[in-house]
């Protein structure tokens, strides 16, 4: 990255061409497609730098470097980390990308629960992702509209297509070219590879359900870095697949390894961190947003940054409670709300059922590395004819397969030498599908900024109220008996199945989406087809608060996409005159 | 974010409930969900661990527990368990991240088993011969000669920290077990036999 003298800022009175307000996954490409366009542009991030390769102090380390060989200490999660425990990914070696829940409170309805994972620092999410890279399908964009809950997505297939091209050239998604309706195919690097066990159940189920088409899981890690990536500093995926401690190699994609270094090298970017944005600041005569009301995040001071124009890019949740807290005359209920549906039709999505079994044979096979993938059956149920009796839409499996190790036959019997010598050895082939399932968009599932209570910040708490419906708990009940089946047919040993959505609040498929959709009309929605504000023409949100349905793939390529292609918008508009 | 294999709690505690369908033992996630408040003291690896702070149990006990850890993965062709300082990790591991009853099981088994070796052989379990040692051990899996399903429990939880203490240190996991600090890549078919055992090199732990 040059110009990284004056890349970091704290105080200006300049007025930028642009703020991006975040640094994540959407942030992160909003400031690339912008300064690109020669924008001189401002991100705000609200935690502390986090440094390409020089900040990743976990990575490498073997488990016998860390004190509690990589658990985390008792005190230490009931004081701080509560709720990012619930993270598949916390652990000793990545904990420090976590927010810290005793700074970061939020409340819940009474009766409900919603586990927020939070990443406060430059990079945001785009440190702690599983990288699993999908395309939304043209049913995806459909189905409000042809089976009635929420509201038509203003965007079809066709229009957000080509940027996914444009985010996926950069960024790197390895993928098979599956040639699939349901699952559009990406620009591909090469797919990782299946173990033989798994050749073998996709055949079985190739000849069972033929509906459902197992493919290798498409992830933004390069398996073949491009000279592309090359010139980035990026190189090939090396399957550590300790992703979330930081990969100094950049080969996956984050902020840091990515966006960021594209963005700085225009010499238009600029920095500013430790920034909590607290609101918007908006003018009445001429509404436009002005800038932005910011919080030190040490020192507690406040300050102000300017632009001509405003990317909203701070998470679903975090885009939602600043425009719930910039209030004005105009907009006594939060900006851009002339709807009344911001904070409203929060979904997640629902990873509570699956199965798992044993494989018999193949103990002559082996695989080397920590594929960062699994295996992906894509929704099967994608379009309304499709649907099953009691539930709508529909959910993927994911999965994969594995050699039981000596962590998981730790509590087997045997004592001496014989149990220490099993122990070593590569145990049974085991295989797994987890249901990823769509969760409707509901009026109901809401937040709204606590009337009370503050966080240290003085900025009002998001008071989160979200539930499962009858809907997501018939569909994990199918997806649990469905993934069984599945696995009993193509004869696997010992299959078990789980459905935990009663223990299993939304949140935690870090999903989240929804609060500020996107829509045709201003009368039920917050967005345009560009992800603009339909009151306030300077403002654009592009974070997954601005999804109309979850679908059932993981969002984060979609945020790329949608942020790339409002950006080209947002820049034709500002040079027509119209911004 | 994408789970798959064994990445959520959720799924490592089913798939930890499946093995146990598979080799009849009492599995269960209790590894994953220590909850206690306890001191947090850094533990360093030491060849031989019976002489740091302990924080947990009594130094008689530790005896006992460093005679356990030796023959649960006695000294082969590798170091023993007790060679590579596991009990040592054992306490500091129970104190700092395991709950409380947890802790208390930990203890009263180890407890029970120099109780037990008095009122079988009139010694103290570190006296015993290799083969009383191995004996008494093997009774509780067995759950008799005086020793119940709760005994079976709590030994199992000692014995899954022996594991995971012996496993995860610098020789158990690079030199008893196969270490891929960076792979270069994956390949989904090599034969077993170029390996030729499990990985000490983990995504998750």
């Amino acid at each position: 990255m040059n110009k990284q003298a004056d890349l970091y800022i704290e105080e200006s009175n300049e007025v930028y061409d642009a703020l991006v307000v975040g640094s994540g996954v959407s942030g992160g490409w909003a400031a690339k497609e912008l300064c690109e366009r020669g924008l001189k542009t401002l991100m705000l991030e609200r935690g502390r730098v986090v440094e390409h390769q020089k900040d990743y102090h976990t990575e490498g380390k073997g488990v016998w470097q860390y004190p509690n060989r990589m658990k985390v200490d008792n005190l230490l999660l009931e004081e701080q980390y509560k709720i990012q425990q619930q993270c598949y990914a916390f652990h000793d070696g990545t904990k420090h990308f976590f927010g810290n829940d005793k700074d970061l409170p939020y409340s819940t309805e009474e009766g409900t629960k919603f586990s927020w994972i939070r990443a406060n620092q430059l990079g945001g999410k785009s440190l702690l992702w599983h990288r699993q890279s999908y395309r939304f399908s043209n049913y995806d964009f459909e189905a409000n509209k042809l089976d009635g809950h929420g509201n038509d997505w203003p965007i079809r297939y066709k229009d957000i297509a080509p940027w996914y091209s444009h985010v996926e050239k950069h960024a790197g998604i390895s993928g098979n070219y599956d040639g699939l309706d349901q699952l559009p195919d990406s620009e591909f690097l090469p797919p990782f590879d299946f173990t033989k066990p798994e050749l073998s159940i996709q055949k079985k189920f190739a000849e069972l359900f033929p509906d459902r088409p197992m493919v290798m899981g498409r992830t933004a890690h390069l398996s073949k870095a491009t000279e592309l990536h090359l010139s980035q500093g990026r190189v090939t995926c090396q399957a550590r697949n300790e992703c979330q401690k930081g990969c100094s190699f950049g080969a996956y994609f984050s902020t840091q390894s990515s966006t960021l270094p594209a963005a700085a090298k225009t010499g238009n970017l600029h920095i500013a961190a430790n920034s909590v944005v607290h609101s918007l600041i908006y003018d009445e005569s001429s509404k436009r947003v002005t800038g932005v009301r910011v919080i030190d995040n040490e020192t507690l001071k406040p300050r102000e940054y300017y632009a001509k124009m405003v990317f909203l890019c701070a998470s679903t949740l975090g885009s939602t409670q600043i425009l719930l807290n910039s209030t004005s005359k105009s907009f006594p209920n939060g900006l851009a709300n002339s709807s009344g549906v911001l904070g409203h039709y929060l979904m997640d999505h629902n990873y509570n059922a699956g199965a798992f079994g044993f494989v018999k044979g193949f103990e002559d096979e082996f695989y080397s590395g920590r594929r960062p993938t699994g295996i992906y059956i894509p929704n099967f149920q994608f379009e309304p004819k499709r649907y099953k009796k009691g539930y709508q839409r529909g959910y993927a499996l994911a999965g994969g397969s594995g050699r039981a190790n000596w962590q998981q036959m730790s509590r087997g019997k045997g004592i001496g030498a014989d149990f220490k010598h099993q122990l070593t050895q590569a145990g049974t082939w085991f295989f797994n599908l987890q249901a990823q399932g769509e969760m409707l968009p509901r009026y109901e599932n809401q937040v709204s900024l606590h009337p009370t209570k503050k966080d240290k910040w003085g900025i009002p708490q998001l008071h989160i109220n979200c539930q499962w419906s009858d809907n997501e708990k018939a569909m994990m009940a199918d997806a649990e008996a469905t993934a069984k089946d599945m696995l009993i047919k193509a004869g696997l040993e010992n299959v078990s199945s789980y459905n935990s959505i009663e223990g299993g609040p939304p949140g935690l498929a870090i999903h989240e989406v929804g609060t500020a959709r996107m829509g045709h009309n201003a009368k039920d929605s917050v967005l345009n087809q560009f992800n603009q504000s339909h009151d306030i023409a300077n403002l654009f949100v592009t974070d997954g608060s601005s999804f109309c349905s979850s679908a059932v793939v993981n969002p984060s390529l979609t945020f790329m996409a949608l942020t790339a292609r409002a950006v080209d918008y947002a820049v034709k508009e500002m040079k027509a005159g119209r911004i | 974010m994408k789970k798959h294999i064994l990445d959520t709690a959720v799924n490592k505690r089913q798939f930890m409930q499946g093995l146990a369908v598979l080799m009849g033992a009492g599995v269960s996630a209790q590894l994953m969900s220590g909850q206690a408040l306890a001191s947090a003291l850094s533990y360093q690896a030491e060849s031989d661990s019976t002489n740091q702070a302990l924080t947990l149990f009594t130094e008689k006990q530790m005896q006992c527990l460093h005679d356990i850890c030796a023959q649960v993965l006695p000294q082969t062709d590798t170091p023993s368990a007790a060679q590579l300082g596991v009990h040592g990790f054992i306490d500091h591991q129970l104190s700092v991240c395991f709950s409380k009853e947890q802790q208390q099981q930990a203890i009263a088994i180890v407890e029970k088993i120099k109780q037990m070796a008095m009122s079988h052989w009139q010694k103290s379990y570190v006296e015993l011969t290799a083969k009383q040692q191995i004996l008494l051990l093997q009774q509780i899996e067995a759950q008799q000669a005086g020793f119940d399903e709760q005994d079976g429990a709590a030994f199992s939880l000692l014995k899954s920290l022996i594991v995971y203490g012996y496993f995860t240190t610098e020789i158990g996991a690079t030199q008893v077990l196969a270490y891929q600090a960076v792979p270069g890549g994956f390949k989904g078919s090599i034969p077993y036999a170029s390996v030729g055992k499990s990985y000490g090199s983990l995504a998750y732990y």
